[in-house]
């Protein structure tokens, strides 16, 4: 089988076990929606500030989601070590990666299409300019949380303190898609008079080439310690 | 000494520290407690003639005056963090290529050396930002770069001290490392592009000619300090993961045969 | 010591323009604390090896 034939592989097994157990789905949804209440009581709602920090908000909470959702995504290969079982088979580490990674990616996406609506709602915020570059923003961002958070979902996954270390471990690396992200998606948001979204598309699209790769590259070796 | 020979030192002699750290990677075992004392011994000569130097004999800056002289214990710990972070990368490497215990005790004691480096940085950043700026923290791409280096590498050592037995520890230390240091230019890059972030830029670039040789004496003391603090550390981490290794063993029955 | 003309360190948007009194203190603040640092490490390290060490040779 070639790579792209395993990492699909991977990627319907993740995606069957979700749909069968609705429960991860639900709960970070849950949680997404909680984070963005929390947001608007403790920094203000609507009005100015909201619009402004609309996009930030969104990201956040994303970001938090991200972590119960990506610590959730290995929980279920650490039991009855299933992770063992799958390395055993002739399935090559990176397929396992980026089957994982994309079935990750896909979650939070989905998790998007609910939140971003609610954030806009919420925060009073309209969009001004394109939809496709939002959509664009939400899929190259989540790519970056995610691209990075499997990698080190699979290594916390099987440490004591792994709460702790996710998060403790994922947020200094994925400052510069929350940075892009954010200021892509406030721009997107407001109008974007001078077209400066596109360069932070094009920052977060090397961001993600270069952190799928070296994860790719490196996940092997993670799986077999 | 003419300015072109001065360049010359400059240049060789950061190319002969870097050839020998990277000797020491793999091979500090060897190395005899004279080599370490001897190395430590021109590390304080260099600091406390650089740093001396810098106090006293260097006249104080045109706008800041003294404060300005905080730069001789700055812009080489920047500098120095750099390298360890370096050297920590190219343990790491070799540390997932090649199981030698060692690449993984450089690997570790370069993170921590560095933390220490960043550490010191962002305090004496600090101090030097409230008297210039009269602020402790301001968000310019440096400052934030420097903070979420040293967020990362303590978040390596969190995980090392996390993780169960010796493979693990060898390889997570070593992949976090990696993605650590990746990271940092990236970080960097971006908070750089980032548009209506408030910025500062200070570059120590432009610095008149009496400033530079204290300079050059502190980054190369705080070099050779921090090589002998990663040899020392290195070889603490390799006697703690070998004992580690041994535990099981240790705890046996009683000695004695005929005594229970 | 007279003040030699040297270029500023810190120029572009250094919003700074009046004169530091005090400057010694800082200084001192700054050196003191990061050679503090690196000493406490210091020992540590070397203490930390000595009983590693130590108990190496009597295992």
């Amino acid at each position: 089988m070639s790579l792209l034939q395993q990492t699909l592989a991977v990627l319907r097994k993740d995606l069957l076990l979700d749909w069968r157990a609705q429960g991860r789905t639900t709960a970070v949804l849950l949680f997404g929606l909680t984070t963005l209440l929390l947001f608007s009581f403790a920094a203000g709602g609507r009005g100015s500030s909201g619009r402004d920090l609309a996009g930030g908000f969104l990201w956040l909470a994303l970001l938090l989601a991200s972590t119960l959702a990506l610590a959730e995504s290995f929980r279920v290969e650490v039991e009855d070590e299933a992770l063992e079982g799958l390395v055993l088979l002739p399935v090559r580490p990176a397929a396992l990666y980026f089957g994982k990674a994309l079935g990750n990616t896909g979650f939070l996406l989905a998790m998007s299409a609910v939140l971003a609506p609610v954030t806009i709602g919420l925060f009073g915020a309209t969009v001004r300019g394109s939809y496709l570059q939002l959509i664009a923003f939400l899929v190259l961002g989540i790519a970056g949380l995610a691209g990075p958070g499997t990698l080190h979902a699979a290594i916390t996954a099987r440490a004591r303190g792994r709460d702790v270390l996710l998060p403790l471990l994922l947020f200094p690396l994925i400052v510069p898609v929350l940075v892009a992200a954010v200021s892509g998606t406030t721009l997107v948001l407001q109008g974007d008079p001078m077209g400066r979204a596109t360069t932070w598309l094009a920052v977060l699209a090397i961001f993600d080439g270069l952190y799928w790769s070296a994860c790719g590259l490196l996940f092997g070796k993670v799986v077999d310690a | 000494m003419s300015a072109a020979y001065l360049s010359l030192l400059g240049v060789l002699i950061p190319l002969l520290a870097l050839a020998g750290l990277g000797l020491l990677a793999s091979k500090f075992k060897a190395w005899g407690s004279r080599q370490e004392a001897a190395l430590l011994a021109i590390a304080l000569l260099c600091l406390v003639t650089g740093l001396t130097a810098g106090l006293f004999a260097t006249p104080p800056e045109t706008k800041m005056r003294e404060v300005m002289r905080i730069l001789y214990v700055h812009v080489p710990t920047a500098w120095n963090a750099l390298v360890f972070a370096t050297v920590a990368l190219i343990a790491a490497i070799g540390s997932l290529s090649n199981k030698r215990r060692s690449w993984d005790a450089t690997n570790t004691a370069a993170i921590e050396v560095g933390l220490v480096f960043v550490v010191m940085l962002l305090i004496q950043g600090s101090i030097w930002g409230k008297a210039t700026w009269d602020s402790f923290w301001e968000w310019d791409p440096r400052l934030t770069t420097t903070a979420i280096m040293g967020v990362s590498f303590a978040g390596v050592l969190s995980l090392r001290s996390f993780a169960d037995g010796g493979d693990r520890k060898r390889v997570w230390t070593a992949v976090a490392s990696i993605i650590a240091y990746i990271d940092v230019p990236i970080v960097y890059f971006v908070v750089d592009l980032a548009p209506g972030i408030h910025q500062e830029r200070s570059s120590p670039g432009t610095v008149s000619d009496e400033f530079h040789w204290p300079l050059r004496a502190v980054a190369f003391g705080l070099l050779f300090l921090g090589s002998w603090l990663v040899l020392k550390r290195g070889r603490l981490e390799l006697l703690t993961t070998e004992a580690e290794a041994e535990a099981p063993a240790a705890d046996g029955p009683a000695l004695v045969a005929g005594g229970e | 010591m007279d003040k030699t003309e040297s270029t500023a360190v810190a120029e572009n948007n250094n919003p700074f323009t009046g004169e530091i009194t005090g400057g010694w203190g800082y200084v001192g603040a700054a050196y003191g604390i990061s050679l503090s640092l690196l000493l406490a490490y210091t020992l540590v390290v070397t203490f930390r090896l000595r009983s590693a060490q130590a108990a190496r040779r009597t295992s």
